[in-house]
């Protein structure tokens, strides 16, 4: 089943590269008349000179992190991304950086417009902080598995008294499934196994990006992991950075 | 750390801490020309934006209390204005509400009698008009006035009616709560450094997917401003970690310490402030009309602040934000004096583009002066051709026509309506370009297929 699984998965990859090598275009893009007007390609030195009106936005918070928890976690999950910022997606009056990563704002009533979708460094900086926090709890897969929490104290349960308000921590932590443990797993080895294999790591990106991003997207990462940089990391600071390049990707976090 | 000890840091940076902060802005625009910011000439804006329409004449274009027994204008005060008088002669009525700006009044100019969209009526087409010059247009002005930095401008709020910018991918809606909460974060974070892996690795696929397929897909754009943005995180979090985010309860307050803050360490140039969504000025029904004492003692109390804050920070050992910032105050429209079906002890008001009154101050602008004057002073007025054409309820205030090489309004009476003899919203934006040092090929248009806006020139400080 994980062999079928793969299969199409590097089916709809070829399909995916295909299209883009053929330069065809956004659906939508041939007929929007702002991209009338391409700039030309960046340079640094010279600051960002992207129009915004022409880039794709992101897919925005809600959805990165519902990808990452059907994708990762256990089901039931009540998984959310915003864990790693210290915010909770429901209280709107102190969730003001998840706003920041791409959401619909409700305008009267009259409206709802997708706001903050593009790029920045501020935004990136935050799907940084996020990505990297959920990065680590990945790396901790590797960790012994911990000793059952003690139950509620008799006293407590026969006084009922009330337990305090759930952390966030307690709310959204992350619960893998078996499936994806399995998949890190194999990186939990010593480093006498570096660099790592081709196919566990293909099989961690298929887990992680699915249908998102092109075969050859995949290749350049898998380079990556099988290279000198990853191969001299202790194991769980290899897995942290695989998953962190693995997402840290316009292919997951943009529309497109 | 309470409002002191903030000031005590901004003492500290006169001292040297904070010199020449905006080394990195340094830059110049497409032209070649320096503008805005360089280390020797900072040049920081705000704009304290009031959606909804304040009615002018609980500020600065007031009217005396023998226009409101005689049914013209509501006044929910109850008191009588005072004259307040220009350092250039020209004077104006004066709400009392204004009493705690007089120790200021040398510290910014009123314009009064600026004309915005004269065939448009709604926020959305007014707001538009004044935030790009158009009342259709999609291109924010704010990011053009300075150079292209990481962050166009540290926002607070946002604006209502689902108004959007094309060109506001870098304003940042950042408030100090969340400002707060993302230095937290930044002071663990490892990702960001240039020498790690993954940052190289990352930054390599931005790369090579901004200049992968065709450079006007929006895939590619999108790439493009990762890796910009991307390339810029590591200087950015070294400044955002130094960051002082004071706490007060008065969130306006902390918003504009945070958004000084930004100025000083080189983060951002702008600040669009937009007060408390509570503060919203749209007074269609005679109850919010009646909260109007207390809502304008707000935004008297939020624009004292501002400046007396600005003038108390440093920037450096001889200037104060004050002398590095520019500084404007408005709403995107006025407002009529009353309803016309309504009875008059318990009215509304609607909306009004024929008269909007902005607050502008700071550096490169003349302060203390005002600038502009409105009709309807008494009730018996003779109104010109082009108000009674244009207000055929005569329940608005119109601006009058104004004489740009005097910088005095006219007393003619205009029978057909035409910009260019008044006070417009373009103008006064096309003012604040030209203390900003933009080309003129950017200036506003009066309308349409029109010409440019005429700068106000007697309000730019020589």
């Amino acid at each position: 089943m994980k062999t079928l699984k793969f299969a199409l998965v590097c089916l709809g990859m070829v399909l995916i590269s295909a299209c883009a090598k053929s330069g065809a275009p956004n659906p939508g893009g041939a007929t929007n008349p702002r991209n009338q007007a391409s700039p030309q390609p960046q340079d640094l030195s010279q600051g960002i000179s992207v129009g915004d009106g022409m880039t794709a936005l992101y897919k925005g918070y809600a959805e990165i992190s519902r990808l990452i928890r059907v994708r990762t976690m256990a089901v039931p999950s009540n998984f959310e991304l915003s864990l790693y910022l210290d915010q909770d997606p429901n209280d709107v009056k102190n969730n003001g950086l998840l706003a920041l990563l791409g959401s619909y704002a409700d305008s009267l009533g009259t409206s709802s417009d997708f706001q903050n979708g593009v790029p920045n460094s501020i935004n990136l900086m935050i799907w940084g902080i996020e990505l990297e926090g959920f990065a680590q709890d990945v790396a901790r897969i590797c960790d012994p598995a911990p000793a059952p929490s003690p139950s509620p104290s008799p006293a407590m349960a026969s006084t009922g008294a009330s337990a305090p308000a759930p952390t966030l921590e307690q709310r959204f932590a992350p619960v893998f499934s078996e499936n994806f443990k399995s998949v890190v797993s194999p990186f939990c080895a010593g480093a006498t196994t570096r660099p790592f294999d081709r196919d566990s790591l293909a099989a961690l990106w298929s887990e992680l990006l699915l249908f998102d991003a092109p075969s050859d997207e995949m290749d350049a990462w898998i380079a990556f992991g099988m290279g000198p940089d990853v191969s001299a990391m202790e194991s769980k600071a290899a897995i942290q950075t695989l998953v962190l390049t693995a997402l840290y990707n316009p292919y997951f976090l943009m529309r497109h | 750390m309470d409002r002191r000890t903030f000031l005590k840091i901004g003492a500290a940076a006169g001292t040297g801490m904070f010199l020449n902060p905006l080394g990195m802005l340094g830059r110049l625009n497409s032209s070649g020309e320096v503008f805005g910011a360089t280390s020797q000439d900072p040049h920081f804006f705000i704009q304290i934006l009031v959606p909804g329409g304040m009615d002018n004449s609980y500020l600065f274009d007031s009217r005396p209390l023998a226009m409101t027994q005689a049914k013209m204008i509501q006044n929910y005060l109850g008191t009588d204005p005072t004259r307040w008088t220009g350092a250039n002669g020209v004077e104006t009525w004066a709400s009392t509400l204004t009493d705690p700006l007089k120790s200021f009044r040398d510290d910014f100019s009123i314009l009064n009698g600026v004309v915005m969209s004269p065939t448009f009526d709604g926020h959305n087409q007014n707001m538009s008009l004044l935030m790009t010059g158009d009342p259709f247009g999609t291109e924010l002005f704010i990011p053009k006035i300075g150079p292209e930095d990481a962050m166009s401008a540290l926002q607070k709020g946002a604006i209502p009616g689902g108004i959007t910018f094309d060109n506001a991918g870098r304003v940042v809606q950042l408030d100090a709560q969340s400002a707060e909460a993302l230095i937290s974060k930044l002071s663990t974070s490892q990702m960001f450094s240039p020498d790690r892996a993954a940052f190289k690795y990352i930054q390599s696929r931005f790369q090579s997917l901004s200049s992968r397929f065709s450079t006007d897909g929006q895939f590619s754009q999108a790439s493009a401003a990762m890796s910009q943005g991307f390339a810029l995180t590591p200087d950015l979090v070294q400044k955002i970690k130094q960051v002082q985010v004071i706490q007060d309860e008065d969130q306006d307050h902390r918003f504009l310490a945070l958004a000084l803050e930004f100025f000083k360490r080189g983060l951002t140039r702008s600040c669009l402030w937009i007060p408390d969504s509570k503060s919203r000025a749209d007074t269609h029904d005679p109850e919010s009309a009646k909260q109007q004492p207390a809502l304008f003692q707000g935004f008297v109390a939020l624009f004292a602040d501002m400046i007396k804050t600005m003038k108390e920070t440093p920037f450096d050992q001889t200037r104060s934000m004050y002398d590095v910032t520019t500084f404007m105050m408005c709403s995107e429209i006025g407002r009529t004096m009353r309803q016309k079906n309504a009875a008059f002890e318990n009215t509304g008001t609607d909306h009004n583009s024929f008269n909007n009154m902005i607050l502008l101050g700071g550096k490169g602008i003349v302060s203390g002066q005002v600038i502009g004057s409105t009709d309807f002073q008494t009730a018996g007025e003779v109104l010109s051709g082009a108000h009674q054409a244009a207000d055929t309820d005569l329940v608005k205030v119109m601006g009058r026509p104004f004489d740009f090489s005097t910088m005095q309004s006219r007393t003619d009476l205009p029978v057909e309506l035409n910009l260019s003899d008044y006070l417009t919203g373009n103008s006064v934006m096309n003012t604040i370009y030209s203390a900003f040092g933009l080309p003129a090929d950017q200036y506003r248009l009066l309308q349409r297929n029109d010409v440019v806006a005429p700068v106000i020139q007697g309000l730019l400080r020589s």
